[in-house]
């Protein structure tokens, strides 16, 4: 698939089942025409990584994951040389040539290169599709991370000193998804588009629903969705992502429910919340009163259906 | 060729995106070029689009959103003044202060007030002056006394500088040795044979302060103040805010170089110091000017409280939350702590405590050298 436009983009995405509203696919498509690096923030679990996922499948390209953590460093996310391998086949050699002044053994070749996966982004073949470079949860990294960042994202570019100077050939489109748990560095930001990813509305969720559990009941989904819109608006320690959503869909459907009761909802808990103080306050009276929350037309167990 | 704007519409841009740094919002030149090169490939034949090509390319964080899609409107609809941005955040709904009292009362010495005690203690022994000094409540301090309680703390931190650095110094903990530099340097100059070592990174923490300032931590406050100005220096980064029904950032003002200057300027700027205190709102308040730059594997954070709270529990409770979570360690001083008889029965105290790590006692200049050791053993 080519980016011809924002619409096409975005029915492309919904064809893969991924729904993306009108603002997220503007911020893909421009990143992609400006050649630009898009970071994309939000809460856990509202999609940020799964775009990744989906655009690489929809434009036919290879997905290059770095995940960041704390204390990753450029050697972990660029290139390591293979020490154990450089040292038994320095030894070998060594006995081999035995004690006498031998050709040297040359350990700073291919042979010994570990490619990271920036480096993989960077050496992708000129005839291929540009790679879609995914660095995720960026902001667990420090800032020493994000400054080695900065300049591998700028020039795409990189020196290895016993193997010489590598250039990418194809710019790779380049994704950053951060969790919000720290600011990220303004010196970063500023080489970036941004994007804030919000959790979705109960219609935007109905779609995504249907798109990725086929054969879902359509009154079963809108309940789950209004529910979880309004789970989102209390105040949980971590509110329920879009996966928790699926997953809750897909349990109720395993368990052939109809109808959001509050014992069924007690008992399903476990796939919207992760946390035991979020379970403890998601007791049967707490259910009760999301439920009355609902349209009084879906929800209420016995009503008639759509 | 990258397609190029008309000059007329770019200097329409170019007036939107002043609006925009007239507002608060830094836009820089770099952002200016691509919001133009956005537009030059979108367009402006569909308002949306060119709505949120303009957010994607010149806004950079969430906040800003609301801010931008109001000088949005405003500039492309009407080419009304742009809204400035407050310069002080506040809750809404929360309605007026109770009362104002006058700021000049915390930063008085009190009025004489005689001491009770005659410097023996109950086994009969006796004290001497700085001890007395040392163990009595701030709050019943005479004006005679506080002079000498101000003096003890400023030896606390100058203690607490000159180990800081000490340890820093000191340290010969066991080291890795740098392998990767190791096979390097023995490809490249074989009868090198030192071995390089690999240093351990230092822990760098960073403090966040919050002082309760209300009425009834009235007689505490100036000791506080006065403890975490003379702390600057040792904790390097160090966040303050002071709060009370609503939250001061007062990080700024430690840049005075001596006390007094320090005090007489935050007299001035910081206008209340009323009776109730809203805790969760005041938290919140925090976190929102703090919260991105606290890292849950570094920031210490430390509540100074007496832990009366006027204002709504559920807030409260959101509030300390997402403290949590953005913090390493929690520490609360509390100055009723040094009452023999206290219980932590009060509402605001009981949603916190189970979310704070310490939860520690700051009645006297010894508790408070107690809690500052502490501090400093988790920098």
């Amino acid at each position: 698939m080519q980016m011809y436009s924002i619409d096409s983009l975005q029915s492309a995405l919904s064809g893969i089942g991924y729904i993306a509203d009108r603002a997220l696919a503007t911020s893909v498509y421009l990143a992609f025409q400006l050649q630009k690096p898009l970071i994309l923030e939000g809460e856990p679990g509202v999609g940020k990584t799964q775009l990744a996922r989906d655009l690489s499948g929809i434009l036919d390209a290879r997905l290059i994951r770095l995940q960041c953590f704390d204390g990753i460093d450029s050697y972990t996310a660029l290139y390591e040389w293979n020490y154990p391998k450089q040292l038994l086949d320095l030894k070998i050699h060594e006995i081999r040539e035995g004690n006498t002044e031998g050709a040297a053994l040359d350990i700073f070749t291919e042979e010994y290169l570990l490619e990271r996966p920036l480096l993989a982004a960077i050496r992708c073949p000129e005839n291929a599709v540009p790679p879609v470079l995914l660095i995720d949860e960026v902001d667990r990294a420090d800032e020493e991370f994000e400054a080695f960042l900065l300049e591998v994202l700028s020039d795409f570019q990189i020196s290895i000193p016993e193997l010489g100077t590598v250039k990418a050939k194809l710019r790779p489109l380049v994704l950053l998804t951060s969790n919000r748990t720290r600011e990220l560095h303004g010196a970063l930001k500023r080489r970036c588009l941004y994007h804030w990813i919000d959790y979705p509305d109960s219609e935007r969720e109905i779609e995504i629903l249907r798109a990725r559990v086929p054969g879902i009941d359509r009154r079963l989904a809108a309940c789950v969705c209004q529910f979880v819109d309004s789970v989102r608006a209390d105040a949980f320690y971590k509110k329920p992502g879009i996966s928790e959503t699926i997953d809750w869909a897909q349990s109720l459907m395993a368990l052939g429910v109809k109808d959001l009761e509050p014992a069924m909802v007690s008992a399903t808990a476990g796939c919207l919340f992760k946390y035991k103080k979020d379970v403890d306050v998601f007791s049967v009276n707490k259910i009760e009163q999301l439920l009355e929350r609902l349209e009084p037309t879906m929800g209420a167990p016995g009503s008639p259906g759509d | 060729m990258s397609p190029r704007v008309d000059p007329a519409l770019t200097r329409h841009l170019l007036q939107f995106v002043n609006c925009l740094r007239s507002a608060g919002i830094r836009v820089d030149t770099s952002r200016f070029m691509d919001y133009a090169r956005a537009v030059a490939i979108v367009g402006i034949g569909d308002r949306d689009v060119f709505r949120l090509s303009a957010r994607t390319t010149l806004i950079d964080t969430r906040r800003d959103y609301e801010l931008f899609e109001r000088i949005f409107e405003s500039y492309w609809s009407g080419g009304t003044d742009p809204i400035a941005l407050p310069c002080f955040i506040h809750r809404e709904g929360q309605g007026s202060p109770a009362g104002m009292e006058t700021p000049g009362t915390v930063f008085e010495t009190a009025p004489g007030e005689v001491s009770e005690e005659e410097g023996f203690n109950d086994a009969g022994e006796s004290w001497s002056p700085r001890d007395t000094v040392r163990r009595k409540d701030l709050a019943h301090l005479s004006s005679t006394e506080i002079e000498a309680a101000q003096s003890e703390i400023e030896r606390i931190a100058r203690y607490l500088a000159y180990e800081c650095g000490r340890r820093r110094r000191a340290s010969r903990k066991m080291r890795e040795i740098h392998f990767r530099r190791l096979l390097r340097n023995s490809a490249l100059r074989p009868m090198d044979l030192t071995i390089p070592y690999r240093q351990e990174k230092r822990n760098r923490s960073k403090l966040f302060v919050l002082c309760d300032v209300s009425g009834s931590m009235d007689r505490y406050s100036r000791f506080f103040l006065h403890l975490l100005y003379a702390l600057k220096t040792s904790f390097g980064q160090t966040r303050v805010a002071l709060f009370s029904t609503r939250t001061v950032d007062i990080t700024a003002y430690f840049d005075r170089d001596s006390l007094r200057p320090f005090l007489d300027h935050l007299s001035r700027r910081v206008t209340e110091w009323s009776g109730g205190t809203r805790m969760g709102n005041c938290f919140l308040d925090f976190l929102d000017l703090y919260g991105e730059k606290m890292r849950p594997s570094s920031a210490v954070t430390v509540i100074i409280s007496d832990g009366w709270d006027t204002g709504d529990a559920d807030t409260l409770y959101r509030a300390i939350i997402t403290l949590r979570q953005r913090s390493r360690k929690i520490l609360w001083l509390n100055p009723l702590l040094g009452e023999k008889d206290y219980q932590p029965l009060c509402r605001g105290i009981r949603t916190v405590l189970p979310h704070v790590d310490y939860f520690i006692p700051a009645h006297n200049v010894e508790s408070l050298r107690k809690a500052v050791i502490q501090i400093s053993s988790l920098m």
